[in-house]
């Protein structure tokens, strides 16, 4: 949001780092690159496990004792055709020993039932308005085939987008790239997403502050040490990635945070996972 | 000697205030002193319900709301909220990353001063008021964890002009329509000023005011963002002049938004007479832009030029200083 001030992590440029060797042997620096971690927020609320069904329902079943009595009264005046339509479908009181007040028996709970909509009354839009709301599934196609690709699986889980790149090492990681001169940790990032996956995606960045740091030790390379990898916390609207054929990437997945567990690399996905949301 | 029919309000206050100021040994004293005492030996002055203290009735007092042996216990968590879950798995990590900031530190308020002790009246004397005589400001802490912000309550209040101009019985469908708006039982409002203009008399009762908390807060902040606001006619959003600088932030809605209230909508014939509604939103952010920042991630609108306050100033840029409250000179258009 305050992207007036500075951060610390942009004024960082690729040959600032430079690392002086004890043995006097030519000094090696780390590369400074910029990543993205590119999720998809939570789109439905997360599945009630069985005690916090149980809960909402007691908790609503006494609610339902307790609570004042319906005013049927101001919503039905009396001596209307709109009260006698509501008097007509309410449930018959106990017959045992009701405690009645305002048509209600107070030793029970109180379900309020509305009479139906005459249909005389109906117009089109009414009928649409009024319609009998269906909620669409849980679960979607995308989950039934198990189509990683597909950003509609797992709505009620955080998804994060994870890459393949032909290179040293063909593994799976979050998108990063080298920061090129004249660039910071906001514009790297966002030119790279638009290299990598085209530019249909509407993509939000959460920060210009990095959300995760990682530094990656290269083991035979004769210009860099390793890797230092910045990476910024965004988000993605609508859209979609598509690997671009220039941009070298092979495959790409969005997972959940177990999902990935088992995709990455041991040793990169213990510095990860603490980025991650749980949910 | 005339008898005092019990009022707690003000003139209780008025009276104890007066008892401290006289001497207790005049012969006035008697008619400034405390209606009601509780210490002994007891001579109330009113009528005392003096039943309540009965041993019977001591685990009504002792035994708290939440209580379900408790006879006020009424439940609250009857569903989870969408709201609270959205705000913990989505909003609060990317609220915290949004406002941190390397290497900050506290932003010190203004504070009532200490005298400098160079006169002798000088002891016991209350503070010196904040410089500028300007009010006590609460310090900005830096953003962590634990001040990522969210929303505690949400004021919402009514003014009928037509309680003034023709009877106070007006406040009662303006009464009624805020409590089927919110779902909790508004109090009635009394105007603070006299306007002459008006024909407004200071202390009357002129509309009706309520606070929501929980999850009928949570109710109402999504029917309004989802269900209002996008059909309010010409509707640009919540202007970014609004706020108290301390990360609370207000609008007005205009009788025909106020109709687009589904309670309202569902029934007009019911309704004459709607007035506006003067709606507030309570947060813990420290700062208006935080509090923006909350509300439209939570999807309320907003227009208009933003002004930083209160920012930690990292980069040297200039800034001053008023009223308590630290301003950017290069704040965003």
């Amino acid at each position: 949001m305050f992207f007036l001030r500075r951060s610390l992590a942009t004024s960082a440029t690729a040959d600032a780092l430079a690392i002086e060797s004890d043995s006097g042997s030519p000094a090696k620096e780390f590369k400074i690159m910029s990543g993205v971690i590119l999720s998809r927020p939570p789109i439905i609320t997360p599945e009630q496990t069985a005690f916090s069904k149980a809960y909402y329902h007691y908790q609503s079943e006494l609610y339902k004792r307790m609570s004042w009595t319906f005013p049927y009264w101001f919503y039905y005046p009396k001596g209307t055709l709109a009260e006698n339509e509501y008097t007509r479908v309410q449930p018959k009181l106990n017959e045992k020993d009701p405690d009645v007040l305002f048509n209600r028996d107070r030793n029970s709970k109180q379900d309020v039932v509305f009479p139906p909509r005459s249909v005389q009354r109906e117009t089109e839009e009414s009928a649409r308005i009024y319609a009998k709301i269906v909620p669409n599934p849980r679960t979607t196609i995308a989950d039934e085939e198990n189509n990683i690709r597909s950003l509609e699986r797992k709505l009620d889980r955080t998804l994060y987008l994870i890459v393949k790149r032909d290179g040293e090492s063909l593994e799976w990681s979050f998108p990063a790239t080298t920061i090129e001169s004249g660039e910071n940790l906001e514009s790297s990032s966002t030119r790279m997403l638009a290299q990598y996956g085209g530019e249909d995606m509407n993509i939000f960045l959460v920060s210009g502050t990095p959300a995760l740091y990682y530094k990656d030790v290269y083991e035979s390379d004769g210009k860099y040490e390793g890797a230092k990898i910045f990476y910024l916390k965004s988000r993605i609207f609508n859209g979609l990635f598509k690997p671009q054929k220039e941009s070298g990437i092979v495959d790409y997945a969005w997972l959940t945070k177990e999902e990935l567990s088992s995709y990455l690399d041991k040793q990169y996905w213990r510095k990860v996972a603490g980025a991650l949301s749980k949910q | 000697m005339a008898f005092f029919k019990p009022s707690f309000g003000t003139d209780l206050r008025r009276q104890s205030t007066a008892f401290f100021q006289c001497r207790s040994l005049h012969s006035s004293a008697p008619q400034f002193k405390s209606p009601v005492s509780i210490v002994h030996p007891v001579h109330h002055r009113v009528r005392y319900k003096k039943s309540i203290l009965h041993p019977k009735y001591q685990t009504l007092l002792t035994i708290p709301k939440w209580d379900p042996r408790s006879h006020l216990f009424k439940p609250q968590a009857v569903q989870p909220s969408r709201v609270k879950t959205h705000w913990e798995t989505t909003l609060a990590p990317d609220l915290m990353l949004a406002n941190y900031s390397h290497n900050e530190l506290k932003l010190r308020g203004r504070k009532h001063q200490e005298w400098d002790g160079s006169s002798p009246y000088h002891v016991n004397r209350p503070l010196r008021s904040p410089a500028g005589n300007a009010m006590a400001t609460p310090d900005i802490l830096p953003r962590t964890f634990r001040t990522v912000p969210f929303v505690t309550s949400i004021w919402v209040n009514t003014f009928n002009h037509r309680a003034v101009t023709e009877h106070a019985e007006r406040n009662i469908p303006s009464t009624v329509m805020i409590q089927q708006i919110t779902g909790v039982k508004p109090a009635p409002a009394y105007s603070g000023v006299s306007i002459m203009q008006w024909r407004l008399r200071k202390e009357r009762n002129v509309g009706a005011v309520v606070e929501i908390k929980g999850a009928k807060k949570d109710q109402f902040l999504a029917t309004l963002v989802e269900v209002v606001m996008p059909r309010v006619k010409d509707f640009q959003g919540i202007a970014n002049s609004s706020g108290d600088k301390f990360g609370n932030i207000s609008f007005g809605l205009d009788p025909e938004g106020v109709r687009l209230f589904p309670e309202i909508e569902g029934n007009p014939d019911l309704w004459s007479g709607i007035t506006g509604l003067n709606i507030t939103f309570v947060t813990t952010a420290q700062t208006d832009p935080e509090a923006r920042l909350l509300l439209s991630s939570l999807g309320v609108p907003f227009y208009g030029r933003e002004r930083f306050h209160n920012v930690p100033n990292l980069d040297g840029t200039k800034q001053t200083r008023k009223k308590g409250v630290v301003y950017y000179e290069n704040s965003q258009e």
